[in-house]
């Protein structure tokens, strides 16, 4: 069994510091990827197998559902989730659209439990 | 939650990232000054300021936070558009920004916020927000905080709607916001109008004949006036393409499939009657795409295709009409099951079936009462049938298309003029009425007469045909059309027997085709209005338009009438 990877993509580095940090905190196994746009974060998916992304909706360029798709795209099998403060409506509809999970900002402990324990337990 | 040498790394990235972005902020604001309208420049400022208010809420600074929040309040008015940035909002800006600074500053020495005081900024910030309607307050129709949601692991069930209500996002479509100085440019246009009235009516009542100039200085006048005012008139298409995302999450989880739906050139402008006309269309078209032509997630994999669904809105202008394109990369339309079924509702006949070209196989699903579909869902199927679709798009002065690749997916695409308003037109006579036929169908104007008929016009099968510059074209007479009738065996005698004949050729796209008149007239530039509902079941009629003369005329819809003529 590999190791199992996590992506992240944020352009603000506080907030990918601190999912890291959670992440490394509880679940010391996952190897995390980290990506402060959407084109960059592609380019991590290329060549290793990712299971998990959290992607942050506002950023410069691509925004959090365009990025989502081109990753589902790439990936078949690969868990979304828009890790964001506020949510528009229409950014809501669009993500259950496709079927990509939310997490709340500012990301909790119990978020990462929630998101990373399912997929565990799906395994 | 962290030790303190992390929470001291944090501190720190925090410091570096709040300060670039309020070099970020600072510089868009003093640009936007400059450029208003530079729609760029908002969304970074926006975005910056999102961040700040992300890592304050990560690090517990809530005083900060609460100023970050209002901030980016008004940041998402001036983005919407629903104020227009001016120098009480830009100072007041900026003002934040030197207030971030300062707090930053605290936190560096102290490494908390401490009791820093932004009651003077939020207020003034409250002032800007509550000067717009109360009804389109931020955060509070548009934004939902996801304080109350209880996760699962399908998102489509925590969210759904009975954890709380959403207002229909409702676009409104009914007023405009024009500046000053495009009323002043109209009122300017309307005075020359004023002057060139009053030359007129001087020339005419002192009868002189220096009157046609003024008719045709009063001409373009007009023409201009009637630009100005459909410039007005225009909206971008985005506007109404919003209101999709809705249906297709509804559609998703109702048909547990994954669909990501793209736009492209959603700043297309388009006259808002022909935008609203379209709007019911493009929403059937979308559902038609998830509900026959996505597959189910699975079956996707299958195939080897991703398992999320693409349905792709495009929209863009060229030569004063609009093309629209909804695509999407589903399983496609299978032309022998087309057939098939076309063969089985009788609208073609088997051996029609096996010359017809794909394009006029695909056309056989706008037929009245077609539909390939093998279930009725509880989606689609039993809405409204894509004849209607057609039709619809026909009354608005466009054309419908489809085109498929079985396995890759189907797009319908619809050519619309920008604005539904003036037509050049020419003005024939058939059946003893007067038609409208517009310019932009018509290839050429062929006049026969005595030999001239017989040696141009001939009856092939049960058709009758004419010879235009070495192609035999079909040839079709109002009275078919109109009445329904087949053509009789003495008809191509009774069309040699006439000392003339009159064809207007034509071109639509199932082909191009004559249109026999008894007398070809001028040409005019029309105001089209709709049919009135007495009239709307005629489809072969696209809408009236008042004559120089003060009668009633109808305009012929082409498309329509080469599609009385199957071959």
């Amino acid at each position: 069994m590999s190791q199992k990877t996590i992506l992240i993509v944020d352009d603000s580095s506080l907030a990918r510091m601190m999912v890291k940090n959670i992440i490394s905190q509880t679940f010391s196994d996952w190897a995390i990827v980290e990506a402060a746009t959407g084109q960059d974060g592609l380019s991590h998916v290329k060549d290793r197998s990712v299971s998990l992304a959290l992607i942050d909706f506002n950023m410069p360029g691509m925004n959090g559902i365009d990025l989502a798709a081109k990753l589902m795209e790439l990936v078949p099998n690969i868990s979304i989730h828009l890790v964001t403060a506020n949510i528009q409506e229409t950014m809501r509809q669009r993500a259950e659209a496709m079927g990509i999970g939310f997490i709340k900002k500012p990301v909790s402990k119990d978020d990462i439990v929630r998101v990373i324990g399912a997929l565990e337990g799906g395994k | 939650m962290f030790n303190e040498e992390t929470w001291k790394r944090l501190i720190q990235e925090f410091l570096l990232e709040s300060s670039e972005s309020m070099i970020h902020i600072e510089r868009g604001l003093l640009e936007l000054e400059a450029h208003p309208e530079n729609k760029g420049l908002i969304d970074d400022v926006f975005r910056h300021m999102h961040t700040m208010k992300g890592s304050c809420m990560m690090l517990g600074f809530v005083r900060l936070e609460e100023l970050t929040h209002y901030t980016e309040n008004v940041l998402d008015l001036l983005r919407d558009g629903e104020i227009s940035l001016n120098r009480e909002i830009s100072s007041t800006l900026l003002d934040v920004v030197d207030s971030i600074r300062g707090a930053l500053k605290t936190i560096e020495k102290d490494g908390q916020e401490g009791e820093l005081n932004f009651s003077a900024q939020i207020e003034k910030l409250n002032h800007i927000q509550s000067a717009i309607s109360p009804e389109t307050k931020p955060h509070d129709s548009g934004t939902l905080d996801l304080e109350d949601y209880n996760f699962d692991d399908k998102p489509a069930e925590a969210l759904n709607a009975s954890n709380f209500n959403i207002e229909e996002s409702s676009i409104n479509l009914e007023t405009i916001h024009l500046p000053i100085t495009r009323l002043d440019t109209l009122m300017n246009v309307i005075g020359t109008i004023v002057v060139s009235f009053n030359q007129l009516r001087y020339s005419l009542s002192k009868n002189r004949n220096d009157y046609q100039q003024q008719i045709d200085g009063m001409e373009q006048q007009l023409q201009q006036l009637q630009d100005e005012v459909l410039k007005y008139r225009l909206q971008p298409v985005g506007r109404v393409w919003e209101t999709y995302h809705r249906l297709v999450r509804e559609l998703a989880v109702e048909s547990g499939k994954k669909i990501y739906l793209s736009m492209k050139g959603e700043d297309t402008e388009i006259d808002r009657t022909v935008l609203m006309s379209l709007k019911s269309i493009l929403g059937h078209l979308i559902r038609n795409a998830i509900d026959h032509g996505i597959e189910p997630p699975d079956v996707r994999l299958g195939k080897g295709k991703p398992a999320l669904g693409k349905v792709e809105l495009s929209s863009e202008q060229r030569q004063g009409y609009i093309y629209m394109d909804v695509a999407d990369d589903g399983a496609g339309i299978d032309l022998n099951r087309v057939k098939l079924k076309a063969i089985e509702l009788g609208i073609i006949t088997a051996q029609q079936a096996q010359s017809i070209d794909n394009a006029s196989a695909f056309n056989l699903i706008m037929e009245p009462g077609f539909s390939t579909a093998e279930t009725v869902s509880k989606i689609s199927g039993r809405g409204i049938g894509m004849d209607v679709v057609k039709s619809t798009v026909e009354k608005a002065g466009g054309t419908l298309s489809v085109s498929s690749t079985l396995g890759k997916g189907t797009c319908f695409s619809i050519r619309i003029p920008q604005t539904m308003a003036i037509v050049p037109v020419l003005l024939v006579c058939a059946m003893g009425e007067r038609f409208a036929i517009a310019q932009s169908s018509i290839i050429e104007l062929l006049s026969f007469y005595g030999d001239e008929i017989s040696a141009n016009v001939e009856k092939k099968m049960d058709s009758l045909m004419v010879r235009s510059r070495g192609r035999l074209l079909p040839l079709v007479r109002l009275r078919h059309v109109l009445y329904d009738s087949e053509v009789h065996d003495n008809e191509v005698s009774e069309l040699f027997s006439k000392d003339q004949c009159h064809v207007v050729m034509l071109h639509s796209d199932e082909g191009d085709f004559g249109l026999e008149v008894e007398s070809i007239e001028e040409t005019v530039n029309l105001v089209v209005k709709p049919l009135t509902r007495m009239f709307s079941h005629v489809t072969v009629l696209s809408g009236t338009a008042v004559m120089p003369d003060g009668t009633v005329s109808f305009l012929l819809n082409i498309s329509e009438i080469r599609r009385f003529q199957r071959l």
